[in-house]
């Protein structure tokens, strides 16, 4: 697969991530220039964060435990997995089969198949 | 004996304003919402009806806005194309001066009827995106946001309704169908209330399209370019926004304590079996469902106070409904005029915004004139067409519309008394 360049990926984040949290965007960019190797995890946090539905009970993202389910836990519906995918997708180019997704369940669970998907391309 | 079917709320997001109050103000002194368009350099369409308050044309629904009054949670504008955030906002204002909770709206004997083309702005987006990646990717809204139940889909899943949920797509006619059969759904006692809505966008992906049929008006002055029954009339104005409306029944809208705001008295309704997009050019589709109309509310035509015309400015079609007009009412008939020469014509929204008209006009005890009226068309001379907005009592209005395959609907409204 040909990867665009930095600079061009950067531009379509830029339009991409327009509205989500603090550090989104910074962490798409320090993934772009290969700063750091928590960039990606940042970047699904924060895609995550721009996900989630309100819930005055649920605990500082920073706090949310690894086992924590994406669905019962947090929140998400089915469609916004759906969404969250077809985001990291269009920005940072990872791919999920519909078999991929099923198996991403927990947080932890996202971050890996994240890392594995990145280390696999 | 069937319940009665009353209004109890009304919401606008409309070119002539955004609240009741405004609306009701634009209608009476004839200040009309259309405004100069320049979405392309010499483009075709110079004047439309457009939204005020609102900024929904960024791409990205990171950059709308839209007023503050309206909390709009992300899990459901996710869903929504701009027609669909006109139309959460004239549907709060609805809820709220129809007094309903959500406890009411999620329980089983509420339904929603909605009108909409979609949203073709946000279609060839979406769509874009599938040759560009060989159909391998798509914007998981790119359906649901765009095609023509959005409205359907999206509203009900945010009020939690558990009734009739369906939409209508029978263009211009439509949301005066969804408005028919809602008050239909009361009267035969499967449902207590109806919310209905229409909404469209006024972009040009809506709008330019009608150039094709050479439908909409050259104009560039909007007085010129929305004339309803002028001799010099050329073509409609575009326009959208959103309407709700809220339906019950009498007896459970009393029970509530709810404003009774009109009597949904009767409808009509045939199709012309003419032509795809122009009307049959004697009207007889529009007058059976006027005819039809006064049969199922009971009123004689002499009993109609006023009439708000389909006309939308186009030579065959109002030409076709005058003469529909005469035969039905006669050379002494009521007043007539269109509102459209004020709104524009917001397509299968139209309907509904005109219902919701003549409510403010029962409720407000006037005729509003027919604005932009220069010179009448000579064979219309029989017809009333008063130029200003008279004051008067209406005990009993009629409200015309007419859609793409000849589609008419005929609505009859009355004061509560």
């Amino acid at each position: 697969m040909n990867t665009p360049a930095p600079d061009l990926r950067l531009q379509n984040a830029r339009e991409w991530l327009r509205g989500y949290p603090p550090g989104t965007l910074e962490a798409a960019e320090d993934f772009f220039l290969d700063r750091g190797a928590t960039a990606l995890d940042r970047l699904v946090d924060g895609v995550l964060m721009h996900f989630l539905p309100p819930r005055p009970e649920r605990p500082p993202f920073a706090q949310i435990d690894p086992t924590a389910h994406l669905v019962r836990d947090l929140g998400l519906d089915s469609i916004a997995m759906v969404e969250l995918t077809y985001l990291l997708d269009v920005v940072v180019g990872l791919k999920f089969s519909d078999d991929e997704l099923r198996g991403i369940v927990t947080l932890g669970d996202l971050h890996r198949a994240v890392q594995q998907k990145r280390a696999s391309r | 004996m069937p319940p009665r079917v009353v209004v109890t709320g009304l919401g606008f997001i409309t070119p002539i304003g955004n609240d009741r109050a405004a609306v009701a103000a634009s209608l009476s002194e004839l200040r009309h919402g259309l405004s100069p368009v320049a979405w392309f350099p010499d483009c075709s369409i110079k004047v439309a009806g457009t939204i005020r308050d609102f900024s929904l044309t960024d791409l990205n629904q990171a950059g709308w806005t839209w007023p503050a009054a309206y909390s709009l949670p992300r899990e459901t504008l996710r869903g929504l194309s701009p027609h669909g955030v006109y139309a959460f906002c004239a549907v709060e204002q609805a809820l709220r001066e129809s007094g309903l909770t959500s406890a009411q709206l999620g329980d089983g004997n509420t339904g929603l009827f909605c009108a909409s083309a979609g949203s073709p702005r946000y279609l060839c987006h979406h769509m874009a995106e599938l040759p560009a990646s060989r159909g391998a990717r798509i914007n998981p809204w790119g359906v649901v946001r765009t095609i023509a139940g959005t409205l359907n889909f999206n509203l009900s899943a945010h009020y939690g309704i558990r009734g009739a949920v369906a939409g209508f797509s029978s263009a211009c006619a439509a949301s005066g169908q969804a408005l028919g059969y809602a008050r239909d759904e009361i009267a035969l006692g499967r449902h207590r209330r109806m919310i209905v809505v229409g909404a469209e966008e006024p972009t040009w992906e809506s709008l330019l399209p009608f150039v094709g049929l050479r439908a909409l008006s050259r104009q560039a002055d909007p007085i010129l370019a929305s004339r309803p029954f002028d001799a010099q009339r050329d073509g409609f104005v575009g326009s959208g926004g959103a309407v709700a409306v809220v339906l019950e029944s009498e007896e459970c809208a009393r029970a509530r304590g709810a404003p009774l705001l009109a009597e949904f008295a009767g409808w009509g309704q045939s199709a012309d079996g003419y032509s795809v997009a122009q009307s049959e050019p004697n009207g007889l589709g529009i007058e059976t469902a006027m005819r039809q109309a006064l049969r199922s509310s009971g009123a004689e035509a002499a009993e109609i106070d006023y009439v708000n015309a389909h006309a939308t400015s186009t030579p065959v079609g109002d030409r076709a409904e005058a003469r529909a007009l005469l035969r039905v009412f006669g050379p002494d008939g009521p007043p007539v005029s269109s509102t459209k020469a004020l709104t524009g014509h917001p397509l299968s929204m139209s309907a509904v915004l005109e219902a919701a008209l003549c409510t403010v006009a029962i409720q407000e005890s006037f005729i509003p004139g027919q604005a932009h009226l220069g010179e009448v068309e000579p064979e219309f001379t029989q017809l009333r067409l008063p130029r200003q907005t008279v004051a008067q009592e209406l005990h009993t209005v009629l409200s015309n519309s007419s859609g793409f395959g000849g589609s008419n609907v005929a609505l009859v409204l009355r004061a509560i008394r």
